[in-house]
């Protein structure tokens, strides 16, 4: 992989084909469908709308996150992943503006053919906006991978390519702070290892804001 | 007078403004129960607690207590080579949280089960040879992890990680002998010793909060858990490497606070570890 080309054709720096859709499903107040490549993760958002008495918080929304895999109920690691996706919300929205209601995020992965928390990540968000739930920051999530002993870093990890790396990481960053809202990192690596991928990561993640951008605006009246 | 002092407005005042309390002590650099940022609470490890087990500890980080026991078992070999027979499940009893009832695992337990069992197969504990029965390569060990957690003040994803290691340390695999016709495995009732489970690597994990106004807080206690703006985990290896790294939480960081956060995770995760190895078998 450092000097050849990766399974799918793609050099190491290189992203998978982006692709979003908002506005997908009728009864949601926003979703939208994102796409790295084959994987694909619809996100549905209702919200602000009420929350149930136990959870409710006199002065901010209740965030509430629920993953659910392609196959099967959600396990540990769905419920996981599901958690980080509600720390991201909890970081992006502006909760004291809905005091005493949900925003619930609704995740559901069609299909996973690696970087699926990336991807989830930014479905979520881009149901957030389609839902207008107020925002104070759009985070934008990538993944990355340093393949077998290879120090070179390869972007949005198929997950053939997950299964075999030393290392899988997933990124997501407030771009206009230029600061990480996210980091998830497994496997063997070293401390400068993760810097760099962090750094290396923050600017592909600019590539996928420009893609959101665009993928926002469209079809929308100006 | 305003100032009147006396423990009760003390306990109030905290209760109903827990940050303003908190940021009294942040803001001379110290914590509410008088920890400099950077330190951990007391860590008392014991061992061999569990004496119907193959190996078991007690670890209590402060208030946090959580208990860990291995069991050993014989089934057929998994089919994969690489596979690691380590099973480990990570229980939050009612006992040690007023939000946790009997019934399905809470959400927490289900988080800290998917990272605990990463850690596990990320940082290679076991080599999955050392389970392996020579004379029947078709069977193998089972390692059954059992992890409860018996009081819950912050913190649990360390003295997890802490309380798996040091009961995986104390674990001996049991002897064994082999049935006239090789088809069974027995365990070996003459007193045989067993061996001692040797770990390929020892994880150690280190969790900091990051509280309002970017304080680093190393080892949170539940109150400073629940008024973290973002939480940083980090498990390290004895060479300095690490095998999970996670982030999150509801306020961002920037690369000089995860860097300042990590540095000091590396010199605890060495500290902590000097004190895991000092505690006798």
């Amino acid at each position: 992989i450092m000097t050849g080309k990766r399974e799918d054709g793609r050099e190491g720096g290189e992203l998978r084909v982006l692709s979003a859709e908002q506005m997908v499903v009728n009864r949601g107040d926003g979703s939208s469908v994102f796409q790295f490549g084959q994987t694909k993760v619809l996100a549905c958002v209702y919200g602000p709308i009420e929350v149930a008495a136990a959870r409710e918080q006199v002065d901010a929304c209740t965030v509430e996150v629920s993953y659910d895999p392609i196959h099967g109920v959600a396990g540990s690691a769905d419920v996981a992943r599901g958690a980080m996706v509600a720390s991201m919300v909890r970081s992006a929205i502006v909760k004291a503006l809905h005091p005493r209601t949900s925003v619930t995020v609704l995740i559901q992965v069609m299909h996973d053919d690696g970087s699926v928390l990336a991807a989830a990540i930014n479905a979520a968000v881009l149901a957030l906006l389609d839902a207008g739930v107020p925002m104070g920051s759009v985070p934008v999530a990538v993944a990355a991978a340093y393949p077998g002993e290879a120090s070179q870093l390869c972007y949005d990890p198929l997950a053939s390519e997950e299964r075999v790396s030393r290392a899988v990481f997933t990124f997501a960053f407030d771009l206009a702070t230029k600061e990480t809202v996210l980091s998830d990192g497994q496997g063997m690596f070293q401390q400068h290892e993760y810097t760099h991928a962090l750094q290396s990561c923050r600017v592909a993640a600019q590539a996928v804001l420009s893609f959101q951008k665009l993928a926002f605006s469209k079809g929308r009246p100006t | 007078k305003r100032e009147r002092g006396g423990v009760r407005e003390m306990d109030s005042f905290r209760r109903l403004y827990p940050e303003e309390y908190h940021n009294r002590f942040l803001g001379e650099g110290l914590r509410a129960d008088g920890r400099a940022l950077g330190e951990m609470r007391p860590l008392e490890v014991s061992r061999g607690v569990i004496a119907s087990s193959s190996g078991s500890s007690f670890v209590r980080l402060g208030q946090t207590a959580v208990v860990a026991g291995v069991r050993c078992e014989v089934g057929e070999a998994p089919a994969s080579e690489e596979c690691i027979p380590i099973a480990v499940n990570v229980s939050l009893l009612p006992l040690c949280s007023p939000h946790y009832r009997k019934g399905k695992p809470p959400n927490d337990a289900q988080v800290l089960n998917t990272f605990i069992r990463q850690v596990v197969t990320r940082a290679k504990i076991i080599s999955p040879s050392e389970l392996r029965i020579p004379e029947q390569p078709e069977y193998s060990w089972y390692l059954i992890v059992d992890v409860y957690c018996l009081e819950k003040d912050g913190n649990l994803a360390d003295a997890v990680v802490l309380a798996l290691v040091g009961a995986l340390q104390q674990t001996t695999i049991p002897a064994v002998v082999f049935s006239e016709n090789g088809e069974q495995v027995l365990l070996d009732d003459s007193g045989a010793p067993g061996r001692p489970l040797s770990l390929s690597h020892t994880p150690i994990a280190v969790t900091s909060a990051v509280l309002l106004e970017k304080k680093l807080a190393v080892d949170p206690t539940l109150e400073e858990e629940e008024l973290a703006d973002a939480f940083v985990t980090a498990v390290f290896l004895e060479n300095g490497h690490l095998c999970t790294l996670q982030h999150h939480g509801q306020s961002s960081l920037s690369d000089e606070l995860i860097a300042h956060i990590l540095d000091t995770a590396a010199s605890t995760a060495a500290s902590l570890r000097r004190t895991l190895a000092s505690v006798p078998l």
